[in-house]
C-alpha cells in the first residue's frame, strides 16, 4: 500500500519532467519571446495560459521556471543529503577530535544567518552556483541526526564483529552502517527538494537567485505577489505543489522499501 | 480443592499460528504447578489466554474456570475485575510505570480492588514491600522504578501480585532476565509470598532447575500440546515421555567428580595484566562535567594457555563484556597490559594489528544482533575472507566448508538471518569467527540467548571444534552449569575485579572466596530431592552502585562471612582491599578465604 504511494510519486515526477522538458516542443511560443500584440491576456488558443504584463507566454515561462527549479531543487537536495551523510557518519563513526571539529562547523553554520552569507558570497549570476550555496545551509540538522544514529549503530554487535574481523572503517560504514541510514536519507532528501525550491524563490526575491530575464517557479510566484493577473503565479504555484507532492510520495515509498524494520530486505 | 481448571484450551494467533492446541490442566489451592517447554511451546500463550490478555485478533476456544466461574468469553471489563484481585500475573519484564513511585503503584492495585483509604493503601504498600524483602520499605516506597535494580523491580511486581491475596498467581519466566544470585532471592520471595497469602502459583519457565526446587507438579509442553503432567519427583526420576527425558538430559549439570588435572605445560597465548577500563559518566546538558567513574574493569589479570578454556563468570554488570572488548580492541589499554600470542597490543601498528585479528576472533551473545540483518548467510561468512584478501575463486568453497563445519547445510547460505532459528544463527556467528582459522576465540555468553536443546547442541559444537582445531577459548558466561561443562579453568569476577581463579574442579568443589560460594549456592540443581535438601548461603542486598568507591573489600556489604568475623579480622576487610596477589594457577582475593589454598 505504501509502496503504491511511492510508485504514484515516481509516476507523477516523471510526468512533471515530461511536461517541463517535452512541453516546449509543442508550445507555439518560446519562453524568451514576447508577443507585442498581447499584454496581460487571459488563456486562449493562441496563449494556452495567457500572457504576462510584458507579453510573455505564461505556459512557456512556467515550464522554463519548472526546469530551473527542478534542477536546483533536486541537485541541492542530493548534495545536501550527501554532505549530511558523509559528515554525519564520519563524525559519528570516528568520534574524538574529528567528531568535535565537524560538529563545531555544523553548529557555526546553524547560527550564521544564511541570507546574509549568501548576499556576501553573491553568486556571480550563474544559477548552478545556487546549488552548493543552498546545500551548504541545509545539511547540518540531518548530519546531526545521522551522527547520532551512527554512534548507536557503531556499538551494535554486528558492526563490532565486522571491526574485530579487521574490516576497515570506511568499508564498515558502507556495508553495515549506511544501509540502516538509507531510509532516513531518502525521506530527508525528498523533504529538502521542496525546501530548496522555496528557498531559491526567497533568494531570487531578494535579487540573489535566478536573475531576470531567466525565471524559476520561485520568481514566478514572487512576481505574482500584488500583481493584477493571477495566471502566471497560479500556474507556477500549482506546478510547485505538484513537484513537492511527487517527491514526498516517492521519498515515502523509498523509506518503506529501505526500512530496516521491514524484516530482512 | 481445584481453584483453576483449564479444559481443552485452544489459542490461535492472527497469523494462523495455533499456539495452544487442546490443553487441559488443573491447579489445586495453594499448589505450585510448573510449566516447562522450549521457546515456542505455547507457554506464554496459555498464560495470556487464562488472564484474558491475548492480543487482538487472537482466538480462544475451550474453557478456563476460576472457582467454577467461566472466564473465557467474558468482556475485558468483567475480566479486569478478576485480574489483579483473584488472578495475578508476574511477567518476565517487570511492567512498572516509570512516572509513578513504586509505593503509589502498589497502593493503586490495592485501592482498585478493595475500597480502602489512600493512607491505608499506602501502609499496605509499605508492608508488602517489606514482605518481599526490600530494606527500608517505607522509605523505598517513594522511589521510582528506575532507581531499583532488575531483581528489586521483579520483587515489586510480586508485591503487586499478592497485594489482594489472589488465589492464583501466574508467573511467566519471572527470573529469566536475572542473575542466579538474584534469581535465588526472587524465588525465595515468591515462596514466602505464597505462604503468606496461600495462593496457588503457576510458574512458567524453561529452566528445569528452578522448577525442581519450586513446583509440586510439572506440566511439560511442546508445540502447543501437553507432553505429560505429573508430580515433580516422578517427572524428574521416571519421565514417561521420551521428550521429557531428552529435555532432562540436555541440561548441563554441576557435579560429577572429575579428578584434578594438572595444568598442561603449553605456551601462554593470552596474558592480561592489571587491565583497567574506566568509563567516565557525564552529567548535565549544557556544560558536561564528569560526575563520576564506572570502574567497569579495575585491574584484572589472568593467562590462558594454548588449547585451554578459561571461563569468566560473575553477575551482570561486573565487567565481563568490557574485559573482552578491551582485549579485542588490540590497542593500548587505559592501564595494564594485554599480550596476545606474545605480542603486546600497545606496541602494534595498524598492519600488525590487522594481521593479529586473524588469530583472535569473537562470538557474541545475541546471535540476532551480531549478524547484519540485510546480508545473506553466505555474505556474512565470506566477509572476513574478503577482508583478508582471500581470492574470490576460493571463497565460495571455503564458505561451504565452514557452514558444514558448524553443522549447517549449503542451502542455508542463501538465507537471511531472520530466516534461521536462534541456534542456527549462533552457528553462523561461529562460522564467521572460524573463517580465518583463528587460534583464540573469545565467546561472550554464546549460549545465553538459546534454549535447552539448542544450548546443548552449540556447546557440543564448541567442544568438538576445540578438539579438532586446537582452539583456545576465553568464555564469558553467567551460567555456572554451562561453565562447568566446557571450561578448564574459571575466573570469578566481581565489580571489575577477579576475586578467584582456579581449575573448574577445585573451584566448584571447594570455593575459597565467599562470593564464589554464594554464586554456586544460588544455582538451582535440576533434581527435586537434592534441591530441596540443600543448605545454602544467599547474598544479602544487590550489587552496589559501581560508581561509589568502596574502602576495603568491595564485596563487604554483601559478604556472608564478614559479619561473622571477630572484630579484629573484620577490620582487615574494612581497611584493606584484598589484592589477588601474584598470578598463580589458583588464587583468591579475600583476607579470610573459606579454604586455604595450598602453596604446593
Ligand atoms: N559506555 C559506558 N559508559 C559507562 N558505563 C559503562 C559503559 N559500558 C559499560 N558500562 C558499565 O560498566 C560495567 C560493566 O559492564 P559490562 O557490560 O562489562 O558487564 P557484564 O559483566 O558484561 O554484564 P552482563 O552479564 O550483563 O553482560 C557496568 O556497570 C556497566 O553499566
Ligand atoms: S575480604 Fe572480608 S569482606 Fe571481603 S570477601 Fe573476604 S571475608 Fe568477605
Ligand atoms: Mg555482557
Amino acid at each position: 500500500m505504501r509502496t503504491r504511494r511511492g510508485a504514484a510519486g515516481a509516476v507523477l515526477l516523471v510526468l512533471v519532467f515530461l511536461l517541463a522538458f517535452a512541453g516546449p516542443l509543442v508550445s507555439p511560443w518560446g519562453w524568451d519571446e514576447t508577443d507585442f500584440t498581447a499584454f496581460r491576456q487571459e488563456p486562449s488558443a493562441r496563449h494556452w495560459l495567457g500572457t504576462t504584463q510584458s507579453g510573455r507566454d505564461v505556459f512557456a515561462l512556467t515550464l522554463r521556471g519548472a526546469r530551473r527549479s527542478l534542477a536546483i531543487g533536486l541537485l541541492a537536495a542530493v548534495l545536501s543529503t550527501g554532505v549530511a551523510a558523509v559528515i554525519g557518519t564520519a563524525a559519528g563513526f570516528a568520534g574524538g577530535a574529528l567528531d568535535r571539529a565537524l560538529m563545531w562547523g555544523a553548529d557555526l553554520l546553524l547560527v550564521l544567518p544564511p541570507f546574509l552569507v549568501v548576499a556576501l558570497l553573491a553568486p556571480g549570476g550563474a544559477w548552478p552556483m545556487l546549488v552548493p550555496v543552498l546545500a551548504a545551509f541545509m545539511w547540518m540538522l540531518t548530519a546531526k541526526v545521522v551522527r547520532a544514529m551512527t554512534r548507536s549503530l557503531r556499538e551494535r554487535e554486528y558492526v563490532l564483529a565486522a571491526r574485530f574481523l579487521g574490516v576497515s572503517g570506511p568499508r564498515v560504514i558502507v556495508r553495515h552502517v549506511s544501509p540502516r541510514l538509507a531510509s532516513l536519507l531518502a525521506v530527508d532528501a525528498s523533504l529538502t527538494v521542496g525546501v530548496a525550491i522555496i528557498a531559491e524563490g526567497g533568494l531570487s526575491y531578494l535579487g540573489l537567485g535566478v536573475r531576470p530575464p531567466d525565471v524559476s517557479l520561485g520568481t514566478l510566484v514572487a512576481e505574482g505577489h500584488g500583481a493584477a493577473a493571477t495566471w502566471p503565479a497560479g500556474a507556477a504555484a500549482g506546478l510547485l505543489v505538484l513537484i513537492v507532492l511527487a517527491v514526498n510520495l516517492l521519498g515515502d515509498g523509498l523509506r518503506d522499501v529501505l526500512d530496516p524494520l521491514r524484516d530482512g530486505r | 480443592m481445584t481453584v483453576l481448571r483449564v479444559t481443552d484450551l485452544e489459542v490461535g494467533y492472527a497469523g494462523g499460528a495455533r499456539a495452544v492446541r487442546g490443553v487441559s490442566v488443573t491447579v489445586g489451592a495453594g499448589e505450585v504447578l510448573g510449566i516447562v517447554g522450549e521457546s515456542g511451546a505455547g507457554k506464554t500463550a496459555l498464560a495470556l489466554a487464562v488472564m484474558g490478555l491475548l492480543p487482538g485478533g487472537a482466538t480462544v476456544a475451550g474453557s478456563v474456570r476460576l472457582h467454577d466461574e467461566e472466564l473465557v468469553g467474558r468482556s475485558d471489563a468483567e475480566l479486569s475485575r478478576v485480574r489483579g484481585k483473584d488472578l495475578a500475573m508476574v511477567f518476565q519484564e517487570p511492567a512498572l510505570t516509570p512516572v509513578h513511585t513504586v509505593g503509589d503503584q502498589i497502593a493503586e492495585t490495592v485501592r482498585v480492588h478493595c475500597g480502602v483509604t489512600r493512607a491505608a493503601a499506602r501502609a499496605r504498600a509499605a508492608e508488602l514491600l517489606d514482605l518481599v524483602g526490600i530494606p527500608g520499605a517505607a522509605r523505598r516506597a517513594r522511589a521510582y522504578p528506575h532507581e531499583f535494580s532488575g531483581g528489586m523491580r521483579q520483587r515489586v511486581m510480586i508485591a503487586m501480585a499478592i497485594a489482594n491475596e489472589p488465589s492464583v498467581i501466574l508467573a511467566d519466566e519471572p527470573t529469566a532476565a536475572l542473575d542466579v544470585t538474584v534469581q535465588a532471592r526472587v524465588l525465595d520471595v515468591l515462596r514466602a509470598a505464597k505462604e503468606a497469602v496461600g495462593a496457588a502459583i503457576v510458574l512458567i519457565t524453561h529452566d528445569l532447575g528452578v522448577i525442581a526446587g519450586f513446583a509440586d507438579r510439572v506440566m511439560v509442553m511442546r508445540g502447543g500440546k501437553v507432553v505429560e503432567t505429573g508430580p515433580v519427583e516422578q517427572i524428574y526420576r521416571e519421565p514417561r515421555a521420551a521428550y521429557t527425558a531428552g529435555l532432562l538430559r540436555s541440561i548441563p549439570r554441576i557435579g560429577g567428580a572429575d579428578a584434578p588435572r594438572p595444568r598442561p605445560e603449553r605456551p601462554v597465548v593470552l596474558r592480561v595484566d592489571g587491565l583497567v577500563r574506566h568509563h567516565p559518566v557525564l552529567k548535565g546538558t549544557l556544560v558536561r562535567r564528569r560526575a563520576g567513574t564506572v570502574r567497569a574493569v579495575d585491574g584484572i589479570g589472568f593467562d590462558v594457555r594454548e588449547g585451554e578454556t578459561l571461563a569468566l563468570v560473575g553477575e551482570s554488570g561486573c565487567g565481563k563484556t568490557t574485559a573482552l572488548m578491551e582485549i579485542l580492541r588490540l590497542s593500548r589499554p587505559q592501564e595494564g597490559r594485554v599480550v596476545v600470542l606474545g605480542q603486546d597490543t600497545a606496541s602494534l601498528n595498524a598492519a600488525r594489528r590487522k594481521a593479529l585479528r586473524r588469530d583472535v576472533q569473537v562470538v557474541f551473545q545475541d546471535p540476532a544482533a551480531s549478524l547484519n540483518p540485510r546480508m545473506r548467510v553466505a555474505g556474512i561468512v565470506a566477509e572476513p575472507l574478503t577482508t583478508h584478501g582471500v581470492p574470490a575463486s576460493l571463497i565460495k568453497g571455503r564458505v561451504g566448508e565452514l557452514l558444514e563445519q558448524v553443522g549447517l547445510k549449503t542451502e542455508h547460505a542463501r538465507r537471511y538471518p531472520h530466516e534461521l532459528s536462534g541456534g542456527q544463527r549462533q552457528r553462523v556467528g561461529i562460522a564467521r569467527a572460524l573463517a580465518l582459522e583463528p587460534r583464540i576465540l573469545l565467546l561472550d555468553e554464546p549460549v545465553a540467548a538459546l534454549d535447552g536443546s539448542a544450548q546443548a547442541a552449540v556447546i557440543a559444537l564448541l567442544e568438538g571444534l576445540r578438539e579438532r582445531l586446537g582452539l583456545t577459548y576465553l568464555f564469558v558466561a553467567h551460567d555456572l552449569a554451562v561453565v562447568h561443562r566446557i571450561a578448564d579453568r574459571v575466573a570469578v569476577m566481581h565489580m571489575g575485579r577477579i576475586v578467584e581463579i582456579g581449575p573448574v574442579g577445585d573451584l566448584y568443589r571447594a570455593p575459597a572466596h565467599p562470593y564464589t560460594r554464594a554464586l554456586l549456592d544460588a544455582v538451582p540443581v535440576p533434581d527435586p530431592l537434592l534441591e530441596r535438601g540443600r543448605r545454602r548461603v544467599l547474598l544479602r542486598g544487590d550489587t552496589p552502585d559501581p560508581m561509589t568507591p568502596v574502602r576495603g573489600c568491595r564485596f563487604r556489604s554483601r559478604c556472608p562471612r564478614y559479619p561473622m568475623l571477630p572484630a579484629a579480622d573484620g577490620r582487615l576487610c574494612e581497611e584493606q582491599d584484598p589484592s589477588p596477589g601474584r598470578e598463580t594457577d589458583r588464587l583468591v582475593a579475600c583476607h579470610h578465604p573459606l579454604v586455604t589454598i595450598g602453596a604446593e
